[in-house]
């Protein structure tokens, strides 16, 4: 099983290291020497990989939850489109069409600023969006809408914790937050 | 060697040689994707990640302060050299706080339509709108001509209906009808952009004006469905506007902190200022100040 690795779990540690490696598109301050580029180009790699494998991963588990196995073709992610690819969006379960764009799982920076963390949201439509977050509220989950997104609570990225495990975390999360989406 | 021994190695070695039952379709390609696996050139492949990996943990995981600091230092540094024109365009996106973020809409497409729609219109914000409008129309190849005569009578609209849907932002004068369709996070929708072209080539032949069809997007590699007559990004928008609020005063306020809000949507700057920025949005802010932002 893979597990998040030192490096990744360093990145999401510094988030200004994480904005420079995943957002450079290969363009790299002058002051870097060559083996600083190479250094950084192989982290981007690396983690542009295991951030596929995490998302990819909490996606079919998230599909599982309302489709079954194996119902959803997952996008492949390109190399260069470092900034695209930490977020995934997928549909939203046919019956909940009418309240919401879609569900997504999305690497970003934590509430406070301080590190990276993976997040499940619901993209909501507007008509929706009050209603869902009462009703998250009503049963003691308190969701801060921003924009038309509904977060779910985030997932640390730890050295050493499998990424079966934040999968698993996250498809849980995800559970939380579509419970909003039906009446009592 | 004794006859028994021979014979008993003769008939292992012959039993070596019986014929297998011949492979199922499936048993074939199992076995040649066994042996096309085999010769994948994996383990090279791992190697050299891993090598390079080990220097970034010995480059940067090591001592991740020297070269934020190196770094740091460096933007310091091209900091101190900008002249003061371009210091006080950085100022601007230095004010605290942004327009849109304590609203909770800085992703919002209508918030900035609207908010740049207004600074587009004479009537609305006279302090800023006639020069901004004048830069905005000649970056989209209006020739003079079109419009320095009745910058006064334009008229900006938000959300205009025509045949094929509402366009965020149409500006005419007596010889000009521009169309903006922005975006911040959504797509193109179907056929938006051909809808727009077409409600626009109707527009104008009624009134005998010119026309443009403008598309603004956050980055230029999001292409438009047809051709556009300019296609802008938001760092366009910071580049004509930031000149013009650092220089304007009491009307550049308000103007500066909605500039503001679209420099954090573009990772142009940060909440604070230019010292509480991380490296990577200090780099940025620069290379935009410095006109190296495209």
């Amino acid at each position: 099983m893979t597990a998040v690795s030192d490096v990744l779990a360093f990145a999401a540690q510094h988030p200004d290291y994480w904005g420079e490696l995943l957002s450079s598109g290969g363009e790299y301050p002058d002051e870097l020497d060559a083996d600083e580029v190479e250094a950084l180009e192989a982290a981007t790699d690396h983690i542009g990989e295991q951030i596929e494998s995490i998302l990819h991963l909490a996606a079919e588990r998230i599909v599982e939850l309302y489709a079954g196995p194996g119902q959803l073709r997952l996008p492949r992610f390109k190399p260069t489109a470092t900034r695209r690819n930490q977020m995934l969006r997928l549909p939203p379960p046919k019956r909940l069409q009418s309240a919401l764009y879609g569900l997504e799982v999305i690497v970003e920076e934590a509430w406070d600023g301080k590190s990276i963390e993976v997040f499940v949201a619901l993209n909501a439509k507007k008509s929706a969006l009050d209603g869902i977050v009462a009703r998250l509220a009503s049963r003691g989950f308190e969701a801060e809408p921003w924009e038309y997104r509904i977060y779910g609570e985030g997932q640390p990225l730890v050295e050493g914790v499998t990424h079966e495990r934040l999968a698993t975390a996250l498809a849980q999360s995800m559970c939380v937050l579509l419970s909003g989406c039906v009446g009592d | 060697m004794s006859y028994v021994a021979w014979l008993r190695g003769l008939a292992e070695r012959m039993s070596r040689h019986r014929p297998q039952p011949p492979l199922t379709r499936l048993e074939y390609c199992r076995a040649l994707a066994r042996r096309m696996s085999a010769w994948a050139p994996q383990p090279a492949a791992v190697l050299a990640t891993d090598s390079a990996l080990d220097g970034f943990r010995r480059l940067v995981m090591a001592r991740p302060q020297r070269l934020r600091f190196r770094l740091l230092g460096a933007n310091v540094d091209r900091l101190r050299s900008l002249p003061p024109s371009e210091r006080e365009a950085l100022r601007v996106l230095e004010i605290e706080p942004d327009l849109l973020s304590p609203m909770g809409r800085h992703r919002s497409e209508t918030v900035y339509a609207s908010v740049l729609a207004h600074h587009l219109d004479p009537a609305e914000a006279p302090g800023i709108a006639p020069a901004f409008l004048r830069v905005f129309l000649r970056s989209i190849g209006c020739d003079e001509a079109l419009f320095t005569d009745d910058l006064d009578d334009v008229e900006v609209r938000t959300e205009r209906f025509v045949a094929g849907g509402r366009v965020d932002i149409s500006i005419e004068t007596s010889r000009l009808t521009v169309f903006v369709e922005l975006k911040v996070e959504a797509a193109e929708g179907h056929d938006q952009l051909g809808r727009y072209r077409k409600a626009l080539a109707r527009q104008i032949s009624e009134g005998g004006r010119e026309g443009r069809l403008v598309y603004l997007t956050l980055r230029d590699a999001v292409l438009p469905s047809v051709p556009v007559d300019a296609h802008l990004t938001w760092d366009d928008i910071l580049t004509m506007g930031l000149p013009l609020a650092s220089t304007t005063g009491g009307a550049g306020s308000y103007f500066g902190r909605f500039l503001k809000s679209v420099a954090i949507l573009v990772e142009r700057a940060d909440r604070g200022t230019f010292a509480d920025w991380s490296f990577y949005i200090q780099r940025r802010a620069l290379d935009l100040i410095e006109g190296g932002a495209r």
